[in-house]
Parts: C-alpha cells; sequence; structure tokens
C-alpha cells in the first residue's frame, strides 16, 4: 500500500519536472546580473523551456501552464499585460501543429525548428509592443536578443534532455 | 469493419476529450487577448495585480539574486584587476582634482548659508532615504524597470526619486509592501522634468528605451546648448526634489540633443529612494486624456 503511494508520488513528482523546470527559469531570467552588457543579452530562456518541452512532452506542459507562465512572466517583468502568454500560447500551437517533423529527428532539425518558432516569437513580441506603447521600437535589440536566445538554445536543450534521461525515461 | 462495431465509453471519450483540450486552448488564447485590453484599459486592477505578484515573489528573487549578484561582481572585478594600474593614476588625478573642489563646496555652503539666512529664504523639506536593492529586471526590449527589495514596510511610496550614487536612476511607479518597481529614466515613458544648468533653461528628458534618453523641448536648440553641459531635476511638479544630476548633454549626429546619464544601467546594484514628503500627490490617478494615464503604468 505505501509503496503503491510512494510510487505513485514519485511518477506525479516527476512529472510535474517540465513544470518546475520552466518556472525556475523565468525566476532565474528576471534575477539582475550586475554587468556590463548583460541586459541586452539575456536570452528568453522560458522561451527555451516552453519549446522543448512541447516537442518532447506535450502533455507535461498543457497550455494552462504555459498560460500562468507567461502571466506571471508579465508581471514579473512589466512588460505589456497579456503578450506573455500570448507568445507562449503562439508557440504551443506552432510547435503542436509541426510536432511530426520536430520530434525524434536529428537535434539540428529541433533548433532550425528553434530558430523559426523564435523569429516568429519575437517579430510577433515586436509589433504588440510597438503597436501597445505608440511608438516603433528599436528592432536591432530584438534581433539581438532573438538571435542570442537561438545561440544558446544546444545548451538548455542539453539540459533538458539530461533531466529527461536521468528522471523521466518510462520504465 | 471497426468503424461499425458500438464504441465503448473509452473510445467515446478519447475525442471529447481532445475537443475539450482544443476548446479550452482557444479559450486561454481569447483570455490573452482579453489580458491586453485589460491591461490598456483597467491600469489600476494591473498595478495591484503587479504589486501583488512582485511581493509575493519577492522574498525568492532576493535569495536568489544574492549570488547572481556574486558573480556578476567577480566577473567584473577580474576585468578590472587588469586595468588596476591605469585606473589607480586615474583616481589619484581626479582626488587632487575634487579635493579641490571640495575646498570651494566648503566655502560655497557657508556663504550659501549666511545668505540664506540674510534673507529668510524658506528652507528646502528635509528629506530622507531609504535604501533597497535591485532583485529583478525587466529584461526584455519593451521596458526599462527595475524590481528593489523594499516596499511601504520601509517607506518606498510612489513616485519618489531613486537614485544611484552617481544621478538620478528613476521613479517608484508601484510600491507593494516589500518591493517596489522602479521606472528608469530610459523607460519610453519616463518623463522628467529638468533645467540645463549652464543656460537654467528647462526641458524634459524623455526616455526610448535606449541608453541616452532625449532633451525635449529646448528653446535654444543650437546656439545656447552645449554638449557636456549638467542636466539636473528642476523640481517642477513637485516631485522630485530639485538638483538631482541625471547627466550630460550630447549633441548627436542628427542636432537632436541627448542625455547621457550619470547612472551606469549595467552596474546598477543598489539605489537610494528619496521620500520628499510630496510623493504621494502622485498616488492618485490623474484625470486626464486615456494616453497620458496609460505612461504611469509601466
Amino acid at each position: 500500500m505505501t509503496a503503491g503511494v510512494l510510487h505513485r508520488l514519485d511518477g506525479w513528482a516527476r512529472d510535474l519536472l517540465p513544470t518546475l523546470l520552466t518556472v525556475a527559469l523565468l525566476l532565474l531570467s528576471a534575477v539582475r546580473v550586475p554587468m556590463a552588457g548583460f541586459r541586452t543579452m539575456t536570452p528568453a530562456v522560458v522561451l527555451i523551456a516552453v519549446y522543448h518541452w512541447t516537442v518532447h512532452r506535450p502533455e507535461l506542459l498543457p497550455p494552462g501552464v504555459i498560460f500562468v507562465v507567461g502571466l506571471v512572466q508579465d508581471l514579473l517583468t512589466g512588460s505589456p499585460f497579456g503578450t506573455g502568454p500570448l507568445t507562449l500560447l503562439a508557440v504551443h500551437v506552432l510547435v503542436v501543429s509541426q510536432r511530426r517533423i520536430l520530434h525524434g529527428k536529428a537535434f539540428l532539425i529541433a533548433w532550425w525548428g528553434f530558430g523559426l518558432v523564435a523569429a516568429t516569437t519575437f517579430l510577433v513580441l515586436w509589433a504588440a509592443g510597438s503597436a501597445l506603447s505608440g511608438v516603433l521600437l528599436d528592432p536591432r535589440e530584438v534581433a539581438f536578443r532573438c538571435l542570442v536566445t537561438v545561440t544558446v538554445y544546444p545548451l538548455f536543450a542539453a539540459l533538458f534532455l539530461g533531466v529527461q534521461r536521468a528522471f523521466m525515461t518510462r520504465a | 469493419m471497426r468503424l461499425l462495431r458500438a464504441p465503448s465509453p473509452m473510445r467515446l471519450t478519447m475525442p471529447i476529450r481532445a475537443w475539450m483540450q482544443r476548446f479550452a486552448l482557444l479559450l486561454l488564447i481569447l483570455a490573452s487577448f482579453g489580458l491586453i485590453v485589460l491591461g490598456k484599459a483597467d491600469t489600476v486592477v494591473v498595478e495591484r495585480l503587479r504589486t501583488r505578484t512582485a511581493d509575493t515573489l519577492a522574498p525568492l528573487l532576493d535569495a536568489i539574486s544574492r549570488p547572481v549578484a556574486t558573480v556578476g561582481r567577480v566577473t567584473d572585478e577580474v576585468r578590472e584587476i587588469t586595468a588596476l594600474r591605469a585606473e589607480n593614476d586615474r583616481l589619484r588625478e581626479a582626488n587632487g582634482r575634487l579635493l579641490q573642489w571640495q575646498e570651494v563646496a566648503r566655502r560655497l555652503e557657508a556663504e550659501n548659508g549666511q545668505l540664506r539666512e540674510l534673507m529668510n529664504v524658506t528652507p528646502e523639506p528635509s528629506l530622507s532615504y531609504v535604501s533597497a536593492r535591485i532583485i529583478a529586471d525587466s529584461g526584455g526590449a519593451f521596458v526599462r524597470s527595475v524590481l528593489v527589495n523594499a516596499g511601504g514596510r520601509q517607506g518606498a511610496a510612489k513616485g519618489q526619486a531613486a537614485i544611484a550614487d552617481h544621478g538620478l536612476a528613476g521613479r517608484v511607479v508601484e510600491a507593494g509592501e516589500r518591493a517596489s518597481r522602479v521606472l528608469l529614466i530610459t523607460d519610453l515613458n519616463s518623463r522628467i522634468p529638468v533645467i540645463v544648468e549652464g543656460t537654467r533653461e528647462r526641458a524634459v528628458v524623455a526616455g526610448d528605451n535606449g541608453p541616452r534618453p532625449r532633451l525635449l523641448y529646448v528653446a535654444a536648440r543650437k546656439d545656447g546648448l552645449r554638449g557636456g553641459e549638467r542636466v539636473v531635476t528642476s523640481g517642477h511638479g513637485g516631485v522630485f526634489p530639485p538638483g538631482i544630476p541625471i547627466g550630460e548633454v550630447v549633441l548627436g549626429e542628427d542636432a537632436a540633443p541627448r542625455v547621457l546619464p550619470y547612472v551606469d544601467f549595467d552596474r546598477l546594484e543598489y539605489v537610494r529612494l528619496v521620500d520628499t514628503g510630496l510623493a504621494q500627490t502622485l498616488s492618485e490617478p490623474i484625470p486626464g486624456p486615456q494616453r497620458i494615464r496609460g505612461r504611469g503604468r509601466q
């Protein structure tokens, strides 16, 4: 009996890992690093997390969780309210529709897919940000952040894959 | 063949569940659009949500940001060690110059005090300070704001000026119980009434998310204004105490005057919130056109 309960708890904890990792990255990305040039270099790590888990285990990072994560991100960073959940859900929809191409293929394909998704997301963010503030925002900064995010993708993908291999392989 | 058989309850629930999931997704996307509209329309509700979130997460962010800040500082220190000798020379030279200025300042202060006494000048209201550490950064491309670990409990209030060691960093736009949001002077929505020190001319420093905010409404566009002149807060509008240094005038290639802030926003770690006792004037929502009201939001 106890063993059964423990086993089930263990399963739940493992299933919660994607959500926990995403939330942890959300908090970490909000923390300020007092270092020259760091502001503009911060990659959108939450975007990476949502993309990765939707490609590999979409059932463990459902839209409801993505919505809440986006909302908290908006509230925490003070960015235009509602743009966070909208863009992250757009990533979810995009990835789910193309999952057959992205899942289980070579890593380069997943990376390339992420590049496309990130470019689309940042474009939408830039357009929405410009429309909501009424001023055309500097596109160079958004492009640079997009580039940084795509560049660091393999690092985080490796981390997530490591976690997946260590804790989430179906016995 | 299989299609002709009566479906079992399990088979029936599968399409319903898939349909439900799709419906939920659609609802969530619609809700996101709703939130965007809400954020534009009702700034009070969103502001309250923001302060509540910041208050809740403040202790956690505070704990995380400490080691991260240390790592950042160590990397910076390593970089600085390589330039130590040159830096020492520069500082020695600056120190000599500043000692002279200190002498001048002391003399002027005494003289100023005497003159004030003679003229019976109303004394400026006394200021009190709250020191706060930055615990989170907006990071994104759209907003230039930071969260600091001081709120209403520590004496922080909406409208207070946030000063870093060298000059004005920003203004408190949301104050919670134990955390507040400071809108930096480089933000798109930041407007600060200033005086150009040399010409005593009034102007407004307006952020545009870039590193150098614009200097608006300067009358003497080319003749009077020179690069390198100090820009300080004017105290007009009764929000900021007058005389807080902001930066120096730079004249770009497009001849539009800009301000190079004294504060190094990359390395900003602590700010002091200045309480003039006047800050409360801003906490009431200002009646007026929607656009202006929206400005104070971010």
